[in-house]
């Protein structure tokens, strides 16, 4: 009885033919949570790895950031921070892109088939 | 409407006050009147936009997230006002200036939380929540006792945020525009309770929409001035830097920012997961559409922040590059205004009167919107999470409802008025890493752990989030910044700057602990309800459509 005043409210104001039960089983919905498992841990390892190797060099070699990068005066640390902004942009690129192809069109159908729709 | 008068008739008599007010005497008066006129538009403007705002603004709905008409594009943007503070925009050109790459690890821990927003939190935040992070977190949960905890964190993170805006606007308006500090701060005050109380949600992201658009326009002016002058060429920006700096080499490489590795683990996971716990961002995203353009709003938010730290860095080293050894900009060799001041007296010596005149009233713009943000976010807290669970227990009152929130803007105005006040003295960058440390000890653990892990229940979340919550307000206390600089004790009896190291380790630990061995009934059906909170997370099917009405 709980559950089910649960769905009611989950669901209310809304069209929808499926309980949540039978969205879980719906082959597209596992293949959505496979696909947003796949590029979220990964990229989310990069961005935290990144970031916390070079807080950790900060923390325990400090001397070893101020090396020269390129042979000139900009030294491997200030390389390093620009560095993390453009990886932030490319993680945010990488990740959008993906979305917008391989995960939107899984929850779209998984709401067309919720709706009734096929 | 009488309150809007109201607020107009205080603004305009505190206005006309520094007319007559004392000149000081001991502040030089750095402004013309080139630079009252644009700050005077600004303020005329965005009155304006409030009172178009008000008429626009009806519904709770309206009042706390736009009425979700917001675009991506939009919202990223104004995220990125949200965190373009004045603190950061000044304060990290400051620290650039004085010790060069300690300003860029500041710059790159405010950036790196983004990428973990997106990945971990916009999308689901979106589709289970409705005008606050509390409406997540309370999904499966019990509502009472984790509305209570959501909002005790969102209000102390406001608080503490809205203290350090405010000390520092002050301080800054009183130089700027040769205003008593008391005046100053009175009338930011006004003017941001008029913004919220009469134009709530709509009213403040078109405010932070047109100041972000002036300061990356002004930050863009400022930075490309910058590298003309040393042939567009990083390379030769630092050879002048680095010949001409005091600290000389040193600058290239951490400096006094971070004294030991467990102060720099700390500052790192404050700043990375702070991100993900501040309120008044939080509730951005909802004001837009649904999942996908909370998405997009990241993504463009992510490029605009990355874009203006880089310009903050050039910035800073173009303070070093052309303030140095000219004397017009120093009294008795120290820099005039204090370490905040560089980038006010670069654009000066870039631009002349113009420029600087424009880019103090675009701090004074950001100061504005940023305040309002926060107040909002506030007053959500109060009325949405608190009055609606615990007085009107959950009957909708939707008028009710943004009256109290009204009334909480209010109220919260003349806190933060009287706290600026109180803590003219005080140095106020402890309080933005203090309250970055609360977001990510008190308010990241309970909302990631509700939105990913089947077991949390009511009493790991409530007890935990107490726990990481009071851990980071007492380390914090007993450490160096309060214990020694403000108590005068002799040594601190916590070591170091920066709890969150310990205290969001603490309230992760005791989350786990008390949610696994929580054996209760209710506890058992919370972790049932887990699967069926996944799909509405995963899909949005359910989700609460803001635009619908």
């Amino acid at each position: 009885m709980d559950e089910l005043l649960r769905s009611v409210h989950l669901f209310k104001d809304r069209v929808i033919m499926l309980t949540s039960k039978q969205i879980q089983a719906m082959p597209e919905y596992q293949a959505l949570k496979e696909a947003r498992r796949k590029i979220i841990v990964p990229l989310a390892l990069v961005v935290v790895t990144a970031y916390f190797l070079l807080i950790l060099t900060i923390g325990f070699f400090p001397q070893s950031l101020g090396a020269s990068f390129a042979g000139g005066v900009m030294s491997i640390g200030i390389a390093a921070g620009f560095g993390l902004i453009l990886l932030c942009f490319i993680v945010t690129g990488i990740y959008v892109n993906y979305a917008n192809k391989k995960i939107e069109p899984l929850v779209q159908a998984i709401t067309q088939k919720a709706k009734g729709g096929s | 409407m009488k309150f809007v008068f109201l607020c107009l008739t205080v603004f305009s008599s505190s206005a006309l006050a520094q007319d007559d007010s004392p000149s000081g005497g001991l502040l030089m008066r750095l402004l013309t009147d080139q630079a009252l006129m644009m700050f005077f538009a600004f303020v005329l403007l965005t009155v304006g936009i409030t009172i178009w705002a008000a008429k626009r603004t009806k519904s709770a709905n309206d009042f706390y997230a736009a009425g979700g008409g917001i675009s991506g594009f939009q919202n990223g943007l104004a995220i990125a006002g949200d965190y373009m503070s004045a603190a950061s925009f000044l304060g990290i050109a400051g620290l650039v200036y004085a010790s060069g790459f300690d300003g860029l690890i500041y710059a790159v821990g405010f950036l790196v939380g983004w990428p973990v927003v997106l990945l971990l939190i916009a999308e689901p935040l979106r589709n289970l929540g409705k005008y606050t992070f509390a409406d997540v977190v309370s999904f499966r949960l019990r509502q009472k006792p984790v509305r209570i905890l959501a909002a005790s964190g969102s209000l102390l993170t406001v608080i503490l945020y809205l203290i350090a805006q405010m000390v520092g606007a002050g301080k800054l308006i009183e130089l700027l525009f040769d205003l008593p500090y008391e005046s100053a701060v009175l009338i930011i005050g006004v003017l941001m309770t008029f913004y919220v109380t009469a134009g709530g949600m709509l009213a403040t992201t078109w405010v932070q929409l047109i100041k972000a658009v002036l300061l990356l326009g002004g930050a863009t002016i400022m930075a490309v001035l910058v590298m003309s002058h040393v042939g567009f060429s990083f390379e030769s920006m630092f050879e002048s830097a680095v010949s001409i700096h005091e600290k000389g080499s040193d600058i290239m490489a951490p400096g006094t920012l971070l004294k030991d590795p467990i102060s720099a683990i700390s500052l790192g996971i404050a700043l990375m997961f702070g991100t993900a716990g501040l309120p008044h961002v939080l509730m951005r995203f909802f004001t837009v559409k649904d999942a996908v353009q909370a998405r997009r709003s990241v993504f463009y938010a992510t490029g605009f922040i990355g874009y203006f730290y880089i310009l903050t860095f050039i910035i800073g080293f173009g303070a070093i590059v052309l303030l140095t050894g000219n004397d017009t900009y120093f009294v008795d060799g120290v820099l005039n205004g204090g370490k905040n001041m560089p980038a006010i007296h670069l654009s000066h010596a870039l631009g002349g009167d113009p420029l600087m005149g424009f880019i103090s009233a675009v701090a004074f713009a950001t100061i504005l919107a940023v305040v309002s943000g926060l107040t909002l976010a506030g007053s959500s807290a109060i009325s949405h999470d608190l009055y609606a669970t615990l007085v009107l227990k959950g009957e909708r009152n939707e008028k009710k409802e943004v009256r109290v929130s009204q009334i909480a803007t209010v109220c919260l105005g003349i806190i933060a008025v009287m706290l600026g006040i109180v803590f003219e003295k005080q140095n106020v960058a402890f309080m933005v890493g203090l309250a970055f440390c609360v977001a990510a000890s008190a308010n990241f653990p309970v909302l990631i752990l509700s939105m990913y892990w089947k077991n949390l229940t009511t009493r790991g979340a409530v007890v935990g989030g107490s726990v990481g919550l009071l851990t980071a307000l007492i380390l914090v206390i007993v450490g160096p910044t309060v214990w020694v600089d403000v108590f005068g004790f002799d040594s601190p009896i916590f070591p170091y700057k920066y709890p969150a190291l310990f205290s969001v380790s603490a309230a992760f630990l005791t989350i786990w602990i008390v949610s696994i061995t929580d054996k209760s009934a209710s506890a058992q059906a919370e972790r049932e309800a887990f699967e069926e909170q996944l799909v509405r997370s995963q899909t949005g099917i359910g989700a609460d459509s803001a635009s619908e009405h």
